[in-house]
């Protein structure tokens, strides 16, 4: 019992909450963004069609409308399910239709591998009670005073809890891989990394984009790419071990933040929900983000 | 729902999440990635000191030549397309391809383009981040003359 209680520690209702606004609201900016290009992937030649995910109960792509109106229904799942209102319907709902999106955009003969974990985060946070509080939900049922409530419960600790244990679980995974591979721990030695970074970077050069600059001047630096492939190769394994102790946790999810926007500089790959600092979410304690007296301090800091 | 349901729902969706991993077992032609449940492949791959890359080229009337955009032969992002062009080359559409350049490069007028031609460039990595060409072969899958050229 008392592991169970370590496990699932009480949070105020805020904290869910907080992360639910942060994942819908950077969910809605993504997909927002891409609506043109998606509908353009709708249109895509048949003969490209390389299902993934729930999407492989389709043998052909759905009608480019069908595809387009699935695609309306999520963005509306979304924001219902960002301002929380009608969540037991609207979370799940919004998961089961993000889930659907972006397996079908990922059917197209390339997954892009930084979609998984949002996937997954709102799968956590749709089905469990994250707007019992800055919700349309909350203020419904008790009024202005529920938006804020402040009694702790192991409901409102566990979605963060299980949200980092898939982003853990997640890292460990491509760690695995990496020394799985057929390079196994020589992985370590930097010159795969640094194979990699020239593979991105020409194929970039040849298909019309460009290489990013600081990994074309840094690619003799062959001692600098060991650094880099140890410590990135430690911070994937060892992500599920931060788990253990919340500190150490907070300097991981620094840690991988940062390895993010590493990888950005030097090859020029977005991972975009882990640059966002979106996917760590979980790692903070995001109540603070809901008090009042929190923004007057930060306002008064900056402004005396 | 109690703690323990909670707990069991939590396990199943981490069981979940790391059965992809035994992917890493199996020979490597036999492996299979998936979404969102993925044993997470990128950058594990061994890579040569040389690499093949599909892309288009542009060439203008005095036959001089030009990287073209790879937005020309599809939409997605650029990893997409790259994927997109070697599959099609793969399965004997590159004809069709250069079709499709052909006639987006002419829609949008890429500066003095009367030809396309879809490649296969084989580089040397080193030669090519030194700044010199290091090309070390290229084959020509096909090609097509933009329209109104």
């Amino acid at each position: 019992m008392r592991l169970l209680d370590k496990l699932m520690p009480p949070a105020p209702a805020t904290r869910p909450a907080v992360h639910r606004v942060l994942l819908g609201t950077y969910t809605a900016v993504y997909l927002g963004k891409r609506v043109r290009m998606m509908r353009k992937i709708h249109t895509t030649s048949p003969d490209l069609f390389a299902p993934v995910g729930p999407v492989r109960v389709l043998r052909r792509p759905l009608p480019p409308t069908v595809a387009d109106c699935l695609l309306c229904a999520e963005l509306a799942a979304d924001a219902l399910f960002t301002i929380g209102a009608w969540h037991r319907v609207t979370g799940p709902m919004h998961a089961a239709s993000l889930l659907w999106t972006l397996s079908y955009r990922n059917s197209w003969s390339m997954v892009f591998h930084s979609d998984n974990t949002m996937v997954l985060h709102t799968a956590v946070l749709g089905l469990t009670p994250s707007a019992d509080a800055l919700s349309v939900d909350a203020l419904a049922r008790h009024g202005r005073a529920g938006l804020l409530p402040t009694e702790p419960d192991w409901r409102f600790g566990w979605p963060a809890r299980l949200c980092s244990a898939v982003t853990a679980a997640a890292y460990l995974l491509a760690g695995l891989a990496k020394i799985k591979g057929p390079l196994g721990w020589a992985w370590a030695s930097g010159e795969s990394l640094r194979s990699q970074i020239a593979a991105d970077g020409l194929r970039k050069e040849l298909l019309g984009s460009s290489a990013a600059p600081l990994g074309v001047r840094l690619y003799q630096q062959t001692g600098l790419w060991r650094l880099m492939a140890g410590g990135s190769l430690a911070i994937e394994l060892l992500a599920p071990l931060a788990l253990l102790d919340l500190r150490l946790a907070r300097v991981w999810a620094v840690s991988a933040f940062g390895m993010h926007w590493g990888i950005r500089a030097v090859m020029g790959i977005r991972f975009r929900y882990q640059m966002s600092g979106v996917a760590y979410a979980s790692y903070a304690p995001l109540e603070h983000a809901a008090r009042p007296e929190t923004w007057r301090a930060a306002w008064q800091a900056v402004f005396g | 729902m109690s703690k323990r349901a909670s707990l069991g729902m939590g396990a199943a969706l981490l069981g979940a999440m790391l059965w992809p991993a035994r992917q890493n077992w199996r020979p490597r032609e036999h492996r299979t990635d998936g979404f969102p449940l993925s044993y997470y492949p990128m950058f594990s791959a061994q890579r040569k000191q040389t690499g093949t890359v599909v892309h288009l080229v542009g060439i203008d009337a005095t036959g001089r030549r030009r990287v073209l955009h790879y937005s020309h032969a599809g939409t997605g992002g650029l990893n997409q397309v790259r994927r997109q062009l070697r599959k099609a080359v793969a399965t004997g559409r590159a004809e069709q391809v250069a079709r499709t350049v052909a006639h987006s490069v002419g829609r949008r007028g890429t500066r003095g383009v009367c030809e396309v031609r879809v490649v296969s460039g084989t580089y040397r990595y080193d030669e090519f981040f030194a700044g010199q060409p290091g090309c070390v072969r290229e084959a020509v899958h096909a090609s097509a003359s933009v329209p109104g050229s």
